[in-house]
């Protein structure tokens, strides 16, 4: 029948067409794959969670410049998606070149996955390469260097708007009764006291290690490693006093629904809160530039701002509260399927290892990984920050304990139990015998 | 005695002959070409996938290094976990409420916009354009509205309620429901288009018959329109189950599955082993169960319903 003939004569292209599509579907783009561009120029792929756009331009700038010969192409990927998305990148093999790694199990996950850059650095600097820089054994697995340290920080600092605490006739408090009344009036005055984005494990196992180790200092680390109980009295106090910082109001409410980047530090920068509990890797909030920065994003009283670290506020009473817990904060691995290693090699090596890589860092106040460049305070706006900045020298070479937590399993342990207890869903005995239970798992 | 509407009714059931079928064998041909590409797609992709999920479950593997045989345990840890069993729960409640509600509401309103309505179209266009937004966008609207200092807040003090505001999201009591109301948000609008293109097809005669025995508007709702709309009935009742496993990005990007794990979903919690602790392998036995446990409610709601149309 005639419209039969048609009827099938249609059917092949169409199932062709449809079969071509899929076809095309198929290899879709690859999404930061890297290889040799044209006219002699590699380039190379960066992804990080830190730096950022903002704080990667100046490192690519300069680094083009010194090597006209290879382009970063820079990703910023938000901290929370950072692991997921490197992992299937780098798999899959359309992934950076270079990429951003933690102390942790960021680390200790992906180290089949990147090179050893210990080679790398000997070329580079010699064969003392290890005491040059700090902390490489923290970035190290079974003695392969899976990241270059770029960043040392240190966590256990509250990071505090002093315009608004002027403004509002305060001052610092220094211990728990103090912080109560600071906290009345920081609210009376329509703002937050200390904003936690509490939905993140991260700060809040910051925040956690913070209360710890006012009550026994240092015991936390051993406790994570399994060489101490950690159900015991110390962390049982602890996740008591990380629940009363909920209960007694000194956290917002609605904490547990905030992330600490974007919501909190937003919420910080604002002035809605006056308090955020941090770490050395926001120093450069004393600088001009950061101030610039923040006028853009924020609004001019943002940048108007002048923001001051401090150590956290003794929780208990008689409680140390001189240290900081940290390490190589951001390390940078070179990817084991990369197709132009040694471009990549040369861009880490600058980032981590040169002079002009890490001075583009001193400059912003962080703490530089190679041990011969120091703070650049120039661009610090008072000297009550520069001060409060060289004060933190001395604790970063001797920190407490290394803040990221090797086992994913015990973090998330962690992680979830300290949520658990802050929404009452677990007591702080349950928390620490989780805690304790992940740890023996992990073994 | 039969009254005009069941006459009508039982006369609209009845098979009409067409034209005699064609001969089998050129319509094979046909056929087989039109469902190749579909094939290839199912086949290769999902069924390989599902069954290289299979073989991964039976592996303590973290994804990237040596992986070790392991057979069942993985599904024994399963079993084992607090948090599944929560995770079971919080689907269920999700699932249950969300269906119900938005079959209930899509057709409520389904109802009142087949009648003379003015500006008929544009409501229709308001109804459904939630589901075409992005669940990114939805959820991040949402955690906005509950927040603390949100819409929803200041609502409820614009009504003199605000001794019942609270950190909606934050309360492990009622996050779960914070994310149930974006979900019936979004998704309304979905049963509201298929009850809408259902309640067009029924017989207008059947409607008029009704008038004319004397029925009135809620009588004949209840009894033709409602029994007449069962095939979307059913087809909303499947998918939606089916959606409410799969639901992933509201619940990921409003609680994370937080606080503590009270929110929980089968998804969020696959993620979090496979992506953020590394245990594919024990990720890949919860997947396999969560494949398990939809395709048994789908049998169960098909067999339910087949019987209910005898």
């Amino acid at each position: 029948m005639h419209t039969t003939m048609k009827r099938r004569m249609l059917a092949v292209p169409v199932a062709a067409l449809a079969a071509a599509t899929l076809a095309l579907t198929g290899c879709g783009s690859t999404d930061g794959g890297s290889g040799s561009g044209d006219g002699g120029t590699t380039t190379v792929t960066w992804w990080s969670w830190n730096p950022d756009q903002a704080t990667a331009k100046p490192y690519i700038e300069a680094f083009e410049k010194e090597h006209p010969d290879i382009k970063i192409e820079h990703r910023f990927i938000q901290y929370s998606d950072y692991a997921s998305t490197v992992q299937l990148g780098v798999q899959s093999g359309s992934g950076p070149d270079v990429f951003g790694t933690q102390v942790g199990a960021l680390t200790t996950q992906f180290a089949p996955l990147a090179e050893d850059l210990a080679p790398v650095f000997e070329e580079e600097l010699g064969g003392d390469w290890a005491d040059l820089i700090t902390a490489s054994e923290q970035l190290t697995v079974d003695g392969k260097l899976v990241g270059a340290p770029w960043m040392i920080t240190g966590g256990g600092i509250v990071w505090a708007n002093q315009t608004i605490i002027d403004e509002l006739g305060l001052t610092m408090p220094t211990n728990r009764d103090e912080l109560v009344d600071f906290c009345a009036a920081v609210q009376a005055s329509g703002r937050d006291c200390i904003t936690q984005g509490a939905k993140d494990a991260w700060q809040n196992i910051d925040v956690f290690q913070v209360i710890a180790n006012q009550i026994e200092p240092g015991a936390f680390y051993e406790a994570i490693d399994g060489e101490t109980p950690f159900d015991s009295d110390t962390f049982v106090e602890s996740f008591a006093q990380w629940k009363s910082l909920f209960d007694d109001g000194i956290f917002q409410d609605g904490a547990l629904g905030m992330t600490a980047y974007p919501d909190a530090s937003d919420s910080f920068r604002k002035g809605e809160a006056v308090l955020m509990i941090n770490g050395t890797w926001e120093n450069s909030n004393t600088t001009n530039a950061r101030m610039k920065d923040f006028t853009e994003i924020y609004g001019e009283a943002s940048g108007a701002s002048i923001y001051m670290p401090y150590q956290v506020p003794a929780l208990v009473d008689g409680a140390d509260t001189d240290f900081l817990f940290g390490g190589p904060d951001v390390g940078f691995a070179v990817s084991a399927s990369s197709k132009v290693k040694d471009a990549a090699n040369t861009f880490v090596m600058w980032l981590t290892a040169s002079e002009a890589g890490q001075n583009i860092m001193a400059d912003r106040v962080q703490q530089p990984s190679l041990r011969s460049v120091s703070l650049n305070m120039d661009d610090v706006i008072t000297d009550e920050q520069r001060a409060a900045l060289e004060s933190q020298a001395p604790l970063l070479a001797d920190l407490i304990g290394a803040r990221q937590i090797q086992s994913a399993d015990v973090q998330t342990s962690l992680g979830d139990a300290l949520s658990a207890v802050a929404s009452g869903q677990m007591t702080p005995e349950e928390a620490a015998a989780s805690v304790q239970k992940a740890i023996d798992a992990a073994g | 005695m039969h009254t005009t509407t069941e006459a009508l009714i039982t006369q609209s059931d009845r098979p009409t002959r067409r034209n005699a079928p064609r001969p089998r064998s050129r319509r094979l041909n046909s056929s087989v070409l039109f469902v190749v590409p579909a094939l290839v797609i199912v086949g290769g992709i999902i069924y390989l996938g599902v069954g290289y999920n299979l073989w991964v479950s039976a592996l303590d593997w973290d994804g990237i290094s040596e992986a070790e045989f392991v057979g069942l345990d993985n599904y024994a840890q399963v079993l084992s976990e607090p948090v599944f069993w929560q995770s079971i729960v919080n689907v269920l409640i999700f699932g249950v409420a969300t269906v119900v509600i938005q079959m209930i509401l899509g057709l409520l309103m389904a109802i009142v916009l087949s009648g003379p309505v003015i500006g008929r179209s544009v409501y229709k266009v308001i109804m459904f354009l939630p589901v075409v937004l992005a669940p990114a966008a939805v959820a991040t609207a949402f955690r906005q509205i509950f927040s603390p200092d949100g819409a929803f807040n200041a609502f409820l003090a614009s009504i003199g309620l605000d001794g019942i505001a609270s950190a909606w999201i934050a309360d492990p009591k009622t996050a779960l429901w914070v994310i149930i109301v974006a979900n019936i948000w979004q998704w309304t609008g979905f049963s509201f288009i298929l009850y809408q293109a259902a309640i067009t097809q029924i017989d207008h005669d059947q409607l008029e018959a009704a008038q004319l025995d004397g029925a009135g508007r809620l009588r004949t709702i209840r009894s033709i329109i409602v029994p007449q709309l069962k095939g979307t009935h059913i087809t909303l009742a499947i998918t939606g189950v089916i959606g409410a496993f799969k639901t992933f990005d509201l619940v990921w990007l409003i609680t994370g599955g937080g606080p503590g794990r009270s929110t929980e979903f089968l998804t969020t919690y696959i993620y979090k082993e496979a992506i953020q602790q590394f245990h594919t392998g024990y990720a890949s036995a919860l997947s396999i169960v969560l494949l398990v446990i939809a395709v048994i409610f789908t049998a169960i709601q098909m067999r339910v319903f087949r019987f209910g149309k005898d």
